[in-house]
């Protein structure tokens, strides 16, 4: 257990600049989720705290020592690769097994970690198998158990349910998070998919392009995205975005449905003539709510418990809608609905920041 | 039904090919076959039934030891030992030197690595003769002329077996490593724990080759030990038909146990062997 720091971290691979100055506090316990589109240097950021990739500028601290120029081994990180990297030669029970025989530990030691692992992720039978005789979700747990028994500060999770089916990503989910309750250890944990990063994280850290959009509890990011691309990539199905346009009056008005009038109680709000977005979540779609639209429904999907409209498919600014009640809509119904100005956030749409 | 009506006619075709096949087969093996039934027959016999030509000339008839005997009597033994200290002394070390380089272009970036890898491609695509001159002043000036030394050291570093490690080694997933790594393993564990079980063909593949490379060597042992007090077998060889030109059961028995060895070694090994220099070219 541990907290860990970044600082001014970079990453540069030859001229590409791949990380641009990550600052970030992890704290004792923590379990920080980094999400982000692929290829926006989720793994790299997670491989420069293991010690896998060199930093080119900045610090990290673990515990409060600087751990930047120090070897892997010397960092008190264990890491579950997205390949789950089992040694397809050896036992699950040498697998796990192995990194502390190799650092010396006496056999009846390293045999009684072991058995402590497997018996805690349902491994015992398994022992004598090799990876290639196990089930996808069962290597997951061995390369989990390779990294328990090393007792680390930090745990580091690269994609690790990425290679698993639906049902038993869920249930793999679940796993990690009682892990993560009874180890009780700073954990980070890279992912695309932001349902992982919502059901997981104490704090989710959000990353485009090698820079941190936005840290924070999954609820902070979900009810106050600091910026467009935040709003959008949180939330499923993602928040609407309409166009906007101030008008000479300063009333916000959107200019796609009949210039129909949002009032915001905005600071400073926008700056005049700026092309704006306002977004709104499909929830937060209902009859009777201040702000009035007029939609045709392209679309239905009927979940059970919710059902989804979707309006203007295909077109630059499409709507999806939530409707838990007056379901009987069909593709073609006319739909009037709206939504509280309250629950709408609006953004510049050229900088994608956010307006308060 | 009218699977059972095919039947003889798909029996025949299918005896037909085997016997085409074995018809192939026995004109490869044929001169093999020879030199091997006439290292087994008395040196009067050699010839006795092939002018005129009868099938008895296949067949060890009438059948004699003696050739290996003799053979052996003129110190024959000698020279596959010494031929066998040589190859081994190069399998083995050539496995570490050539393994531990095929790990570090694998593994490692530095400066000059793919001038280096070129270098060490070129080297094993020029034919001896180039650098045998070079290489006899080298050797010459370390005073290893007639040493046994100067027939190991220079074959030890093969380009051929170092690229082999290196395409074998970086095709291993570098999570492997890294992972061994973030257990605090060290390097030459990683290297000898997980990478090498992993690349036991490439091993197997890789001591053939250097083993085949002194048994077959020729012209350097010929410059290298001009005494001739250490002779290995193909200069053993040349020397014994020089020799003893006539005594031709026993030139033939010297041919059939050069030739025998190497086979005995890549029978059962074959299927590696294949598969390592296949693999070399085809992943990527
Ligand atoms: N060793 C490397 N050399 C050059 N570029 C790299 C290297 N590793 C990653 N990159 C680049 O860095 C960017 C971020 O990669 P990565 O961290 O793997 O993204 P993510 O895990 O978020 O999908 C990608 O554009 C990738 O091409
Ligand atoms: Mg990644």
């Amino acid at each position: 257990m541990a907290s860990l720091s970044l600082s001014k971290v970079r990453k540069s691979f030859g001229e590409t600049h791949i990380i641009h100055g990550v600052d970030l506090e992890i704290g004792n316990g923590e379990f920080v989720v980094f999400v982000g589109p692929s290829g926006c240097g989720k793994s790299t950021l997670l491989r420069m705290i293991a010690g896998l990739e060199s930093v080119s500028d900045g610090t990290i601290t673990i515990g409060g020592r600087d751990v930047t120029k120090l070897d892997p081994s010397e960092r008190g990180v264990a890491m579950v690769f997205q390949s789950y990297a089992l040694y397809p030669h050896m036992s699950v029970r040498d697998n796990i097994g192995f990194g502390l025989r190799m650092n010396g530990m006496p056999r009846a030691e390293v045999e009684r970690k072991v058995a402590e692992a497997a018996s805690a992720l349902h491994l015992t039978e398994l022992l004598d198998r090799k990876p290639k005789q196990l089930s996808g979700g069962q290597r997951q747990r061995v390369a989990i158990g390779r990294a328990i028994v090393r007792q680390p500060d930090v745990f580091l999770f690269d994609e690790p349910l990425s290679n698993l089916d639906a049902e038993l990503r869920v249930q793999m989910r679940l796993e990690i998070a009682r892990l993560h309750t009874e180890l009780a250890a700073t954990m980070i944990y890279v992912t695309h998919d932001q349902v992982e990063a919502m059901t997981l994280a104490d704090k989710i850290v959000v990353l485009r392009a090698g820079r941190v959009e936005q840290a924070g509890t999954p609820l902070a990011l979900y009810d106050d995205p600091a910026n467009l691309f935040v709003a959008g990539f949180i939330g499923s199905p993602r928040m609407n975005f309409m166009r906007a346009r101030q008008d000479e009056n300063g009333v916000i008005r959107l200019t796609d449905h009949g210039n129909a009038e949002v009032s915001l109680s905005l600071g400073s709000g926008p700056q005049p003539g700026r092309d704006l977005l306002l977004g709104i979540r499909p929830e937060h779609f209902g009859p009777n709510l201040p702000v009035r639209l007029s939609v045709m429904v392209d679309l239905v999907e009927h979940l059970g418990g919710a059902s989804y409209a979707y309006v203007g498919s295909g077109s630059s600014h499409p709507l999806t809608l939530e409707m838990r009640e007056g379901r009987n809509v069909v593709r073609g119904t006319a739909l009037e609905t709206g939504f509280d100005p309250a629950r709408a956030f609006l953004f510049d749409a050229t900088s994608g920041e956010r307006i308060r | 039904m009218t699977a059972r009506s095919d039947r003889p006619g798909k029996a025949l075709s299918l005896g037909l090919k085997h016997l085409a096949y074995l018809i192939i087969a026995f004109i490869f093996v044929l001169p093999l076959w020879w030199a091997i039934v006439s290292s087994l027959r008395p040196n009067s016999a050699i010839f006795a039934d092939i002018f005129p030509f009868t099938p008895k000339a296949l067949l060890p008839a009438p059948f004699t030891l003696e050739a290996y005997g003799g053979i052996f009597e003129r110190g024959f033994g000698l020279i596959i030992a010494n031929t066998m200290l040589v190859a081994l002394v190069t399998m083995a070390a050539g496995l570490i030197v050539n393994g531990a380089a095929g790990f570090a272009f694998a593994m490692f970036d530095f400066k000059g690595k793919k001038f280096i890898l070129s270098a060490i491609i070129i080297s094993f695509m020029l034919p001896f003769e180039a650098i045998a001159l070079p290489l006899y002043t080298v050797t010459q000036q370390l005073g290893w002329l007639d040493n046994i030394a100067a027939l190991i050291v220079p074959s030890v570093a093969n380009g051929l077996a170092v690229f082999l490690f290196y395409q074998f080694f970086s095709q291993v997933p570098k999570d492997y490593a890294e992972a061994a790594r973030l257990d605090g393993v060290s390097w030459i564990d990683i290297l000898l724990r997980i990478y090498v079980p992993l690349s036991l063909p490439t091993c197997i593949s890789a001591a053939l080759l250097l083993f085949i490379f002194q048994w077959e060597a020729f012209l350097w042992p010929l410059l290298a030990m001009p005494s001739q007090q250490f002779k290995v077998i193909q200069v053993g060889m040349a020397a014994f038909q020089q020799q003893y030109q006539t005594i031709w059961n026993q030139l033939f028995a010297v041919s059939v146990i050069t030739a025998l060895i190497p086979i005995a070694l890549l029978l059962p090994l074959q299927r590696y062997y294949v598969q390592g220099l296949a693999g070399a070219g085809i992943k990527g």
